[in-house]
């Protein structure tokens, strides 16, 4: 494996910033750390980078124990939030930074700067200062340092912040291509998930220090294994529900919307339990129906374009749920009607309280 | 009290003649004092000597003008040398309206036209005339003794002469101060005097210092503590006053008359011209020539008393030297030659 | 003064004054003005007059002050002297307050606010009660002359009292926090960050404070540096107080003429002199800022 993490801790006085951290990643995968503000994203991120020292755990990459080497020689590819350019380098002087502190010979490092200036299409912009540039053309800059030392790791801390939406996904998109293209072994950290879904080839979902779950954009988004992150990723609805009956690994719930029949593993299922169910909003079906017969009435109407976000209250108890709908789907869905929502058992994620 | 002599137009035959008659202890009777001058609100600003000399001058002399007159005095620390710059460049429009000078800046002072005369100031008649101006610009209301302050422990026997600095036993114990410390410079001319030269021939004087050349120099007498204190420094050429205080700060340190003489500070006051409580001045001018309070500053810090009916107790006599006993220099040679004497100084004894 | 740190929106921000309000161009006059009439009052036109002054000779105009000061090789020595205090001094107080400023600046401790308060304490003391201060320890029974002595650096009798090397001590330790604080303002304003982007691009922990924090606060350690330099020149209480008569310096030399030896044109002779000194410096170190603006620029 090309890096592997094992237990990688770190505390400050009695605070966890991050707890246990394990994963190990594949030559040229890039994985990315996800999770609300305070996670502990940065903190792990510079614990492989080697600025802050772990309180426990290693940090392996190409079968050499990098945990207590200094960050110099550590040999990896840093792109910060803010860019942290060189105030006072050009651009083409910023990118041969590294290869500089490499030793690497003046003709060839030359050809490299140029070569990655192409590539990142900074091509005219060698000889300006970095607060000659925009913020995306600095991220570009900031990017090629880092991938022109051809480092063993990228490390990206939320590299995309500072620009607008628009630039995010397609400088998203192109680092992708290069990082490909480069086969370069990448961690990046964010926390917005739809960047972390489009460019990761496996997600780290953090809270609280802790990984909740790591796995492929569709393994954490369709099979979510807390709570957390069901609820962190894309949006959910969940449903409390009782097991009414349990068949081996067969289970029968009822809940708000009807019953469903499930295959469990587990004691947490037997028969009588209270359990929460989780569903997407594009999996729930919605029909309108009689005013009396419906299982609740349309609240708002969120119109998106391609989609639409559906509120429904359901009429036992004040539950809201949200239902997705193609945009063009909308055909006797008003507000005020009354409707049916059916879902399917396949399209349920069960947790256990 | 550092500060240069500048008294050029000081007459010496005057001052001797005045000395002699301090000495003499003139029986004039005490004249009758501005009686009922009322100078309530008033406030008067005169510069100062700083520290506890100026406490002891206020307690002596200017609280009691206060208290009868209903004024209000104050005391500007500042030494003498940058009171007369203080003078000059605050002339035409005086803040300050009285002065102390205890270097000769009074004489200067007159001769640029910054002070004026004295109106009813009933005990300027008993003053002797060489320690007063001719015209009533300036007088003087004490006078300081200078000659040896030593270490009573490190010298047993007190140093009887200006050639005692010479002992090699002394040598690396000695301290003088630099000559733009008034005494400095008498320091130098009563060495030139030792030895064969004078205020006309100062060459034996700088000749004799440079021997000391290696010794610790220093400014202003506030370095006397430090010193006394460490110990080590012996013997320095310094005034009574001075000697009296450190003593009294529990250092063993006491004063010793050389042979050659011992060289007479007057300590002087002034009107700065056109000052705006001229008349409060004149009236404190005269309680600093009252007997009481040149006993008191005499008690206070062993300063000699210029009025001639000053009578001292008598164990405070045989401590302060008489006015009469005291060496005068030729002030308006020192400073016709000061400038020269000050470069000369740094050039060949400082370095 | 200030180090760039990167400006994100660098590229929009000029066009923002165009299309403001026409007010705006009338604004910083309006600002400075304050500043520059205080600035003239109390500086520029006492400084020519003190300069006339330094033409006087007698009741005529004479160039003969200047003309005594450079035929004297005593003088030089006296401006020698003092060069030397400032450069002294300035390089004592930068050897020393440069790795404090920058620990404070990257400490991140909530000590660090009490320890730079701490660093600049003596500020609140009067020059002239620190170097009473220093008396006390230079005599020559004082603990820093003593411990001299154990050191065997200097052989008894030894005081550190009246000389230039207790001069240069005490005035270090007034200036130091001078320096300390503008430093500490320099560092704070570089971004941790981009010394971490230099190490991880393979610099060493020391030269990535070399090519980068200490390249950037260059402008700032040049002003402290000045700052420290102007004041150790000019300064007048420390030497006076701790020097004595064998530290003679321009400003103690300027106060013996004023004050003792009331020749006020020779006085404003040696402060001019000394003040063209202070221009000169201030001069070359704008050009050498400005300088670097160009190589930054340089392709
Ligand atoms: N030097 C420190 N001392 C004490 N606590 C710290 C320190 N650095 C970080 N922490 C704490 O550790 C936790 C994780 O911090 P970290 O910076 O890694 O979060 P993050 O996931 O990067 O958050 P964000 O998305 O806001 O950048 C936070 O609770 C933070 O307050
Ligand atoms: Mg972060």
């Amino acid at each position: 494996m090309e890096i592997v993490i094992e237990n990688l801790a770190k505390v400050y006085g009695n605070a966890h910033a991050v707890r246990d951290f394990s994963v190990t990643i594949a030559k040229g995968e890039m994985v990315a750390l996800l999770g609300p503000s305070g996670c502990g994203k940065t903190t792990t991120l510079r614990m492989v980078a080697g600025f802050i020292k772990p309180s426990a755990g290693r940090i392996v990459v190409r079968g050499r124990d990098l945990t207590g080497l200094p960050p110099h020689k550590r040999d990896t590819g840093l792109v910060f939030q803010n860019y942290a350019l060189f105030p006072h380098l050009t651009v083409a002087e910023n990118i041969a930074f590294g290869l500089r502190r490499r030793g690497v010979p003046a003709a060839e490092r030359d050809t490299r700067v140029a070569n990655m200036i192409a590539t990142m299409q900074l091509t005219g912009l060698a000889d300006r200062l970095p607060r000659q540039l925009s913020g995306g053309q600095q991220q570009r800059v900031a990017v090629a340092r880092a991938l022109v030392i051809n480092p063993s790791i990228l490390l990206l801390d939320e590299p995309f912040s500072n620009l607008d939406a628009k630039l995010r996904e397609s400088t998203g998109l192109e680092l992708r291509r290069i990082q490909r293209e480069l086969g370069l072994t990448s961690i990046f950290v964010t926390h917005d998930q739809n960047e972390a879904m489009a460019i990761a080839d496996r997600i780290a979902v953090m809270n609280g220090g802790a990984v909740e779950q790591i796995g492929s954009a569709v393994d954490i988004y369709e099979r979510p294994r807390t709570r957390f992150v069901a609820d962190f990723i894309g949006s959910a609805n969940f449903l409390s529900a009782t097991v009414e009956a349990r068949d081996g690994n067969v289970v029968t719930l009822r809940h708000g919307l009807g019953v469903s029949v499930l295959p469990v593993e587990g004691q947490a299922f037997d028969k009588g339990r209270s359990v929460t169910l989780m569903v997407r909003p594009e999996c729930v079906a919605i029909h309108p129906a009689a005013a009396e017969a419906g299982l609740g009435t349309i609240e708002t109407i969120s119109y998106q374009g391609s989609s639409a976000h559906i509120f429904v209250k359901l009429r036992d108890g004040d539950r809201t749920m949200l239902v997705e709908r193609h945009g063009r789907e909308l055909a006797g869905l008003e507000v005020g009607k009354t409707v049916d929502l059916n879902v399917k058992a396949q399209d349920l994620t069960l947790f256990a309280a | 009290m550092s500060s240069p002599w500048n008294i050029d137009q000081l007459d010496r035959r005057a001052f001797m003649a005045a000395l002699a008659a301090v000495g003499a202890g003139s029986l004039l009777p005490a004249s009758a004092e501005a009686q009922g001058a009322d100078f309530k609100g008033r406030q008067l600003l005169s510069s100062g000597f700083g520290g506890s000399t100026m406490d002891i001058i206020q307690k002596a002399a200017f609280d009691p003008f206060d208290a009868a007159t209903g004024a209000k005095s104050t005391q500007v620390p500042m030494q003498s040398a940058a009171a007369l710059a203080r003078m000059k460049a605050e002339a035409g429009n005086p803040q300050i309206d009285m002065y102390q000078f205890s270097g000769g800046q009074e004489a200067q002072a007159k001769s640029e036209g910054l002070t004026e005369p004295m109106k009813s100031v009933p005990n300027l008649a008993n003053v002797p005339g060489g320690l007063k101006d001719p015209d009533g610009h300036w007088v003087t209301w004490a006078v300081i003794a200078e000659g040896i302050v030593y270490n009573k422990d490190k010298i047993p026997t007190p140093p009887t002469s200006y050639k005692d600095f010479f002992k090699p036993e002394y040598k690396g114990h000695i301290a003088f101060p630099a000559i733009t410390n008034g005494f400095g410079m008498d320091f130098l001319v009563m060495l030139a005097r030792t030895f064969g030269g004078g205020e006309d021939n100062i060459e034996p004087g700088f000749a004799a210092l440079a021997k000391l050349k290696n010794e610790t120099i220093f400014k202003a007498a506030s370095d006397l503590p430090g010193l006394f204190g460490q110990g080590d420094i012996w013997i320095i050429p310094y005034d009574t006053g001075n000697a009296f205080k450190t003593a009294q700060s529990g250092l063993p340190v006491a004063f010793a008359t050389p042979q050659e003489g011992s060289p007479a500070v007057p300590i002087t006051s002034c009107i700065a011209k056109g000052a705006k409580n001229a008349d409060v001045a004149n009236g404190a001018i005269n309680y600093l020539l009252k007997p009481e309070a040149q006993i008191a500053i005499a008690q206070g810090m062993r300063w000699s008393a210029s009025n001639v009916n000053t009578k001292l107790p008598a164990e405070l006599a045989s401590e302060i030297p008489a006015v009469s006993q005291l060496a005068q220099l030729d002030r308006a040679k020192i400073n016709a030659n000061r400038a020269a004497w000050t470069e000369r100084w740094n050039r060949e004894i400082a370095r | 003064m200030t180090a760039a740190r990167p400006v994100l929106d660098a590229p929009g921000t000029d066009g923002a004054a165009a299309s403001s309000p026409r007010l705006i161009p009338y604004v910083p006059v309006l600002l400075f003005a304050p500043c520059f009439i205080i600035y003239a009052v109390l500086f520029i036109w006492p400084q020519l007059s003190l300069l006339a002054t330094s033409f006087v000779d007698g009741n005529q105009w004479s160039v003969a002050h200047y003309q005594r000061f450079l035929g004297d090789g005593y003088y030089w020595e006296l401006l020698g002297r003092t060069l030397f205090l400032g450069v002294i001094t300035t390089v004592i107080t930068l050897v020393l307050g440069l790795p404090v400023a920058y620990l404070l600046a990257r400490m991140q401790s909530r000590w660090a606010g009490f320890l730079l308060v701490i660093t600049t304490f003596p500020l609140l003391v009067s020059a002239v009660v620190r170097s009473f201060g220093w008396m006390v320890l230079f005599f020559r029974d004082g603990l820093v002359s003593k411990l001299v002595v154990a050191l065997g650096l200097a052989s008894p009798p030894f005081q550190l009292m009246y000389t230039m090397s207790g001069v240069v001590i005490a005035l270090a330790q007034v200036l130091l926090p001078l320096m300390v604080l503008t430093l500490y303002g320099v560092f704070r304003s570089i971004d941790r960050d981009l010394e971490l982007a230099a190490m991880s691009l393979g610099a060493r922990p020391s030269l990535a404070l070399w090519l980068v924090t200490l390249r950037l606060a260059r402008g700032g350690i040049l002003a402290g540096s000045l700052l420290v330099f102007s004041l150790a020149i000019s300064t007048f209480a420390t030497p006076s107080l701790v020097g004595g008569a064998r530290a003679h310096v321009m400003s103690t030399a300027i106060y013996e003429q004023t004050i003792e030896l009331l020749n006020w044109p020779f006085a404003a002779a040696l402060s001019s002199i000394l003040l063209v000194f202070v221009l000169v410096l201030a001069l070359v170190y704008g050009r050498v800022l400005e300088g670097r603006g160009q190589t930054e620029a340089r392709p």
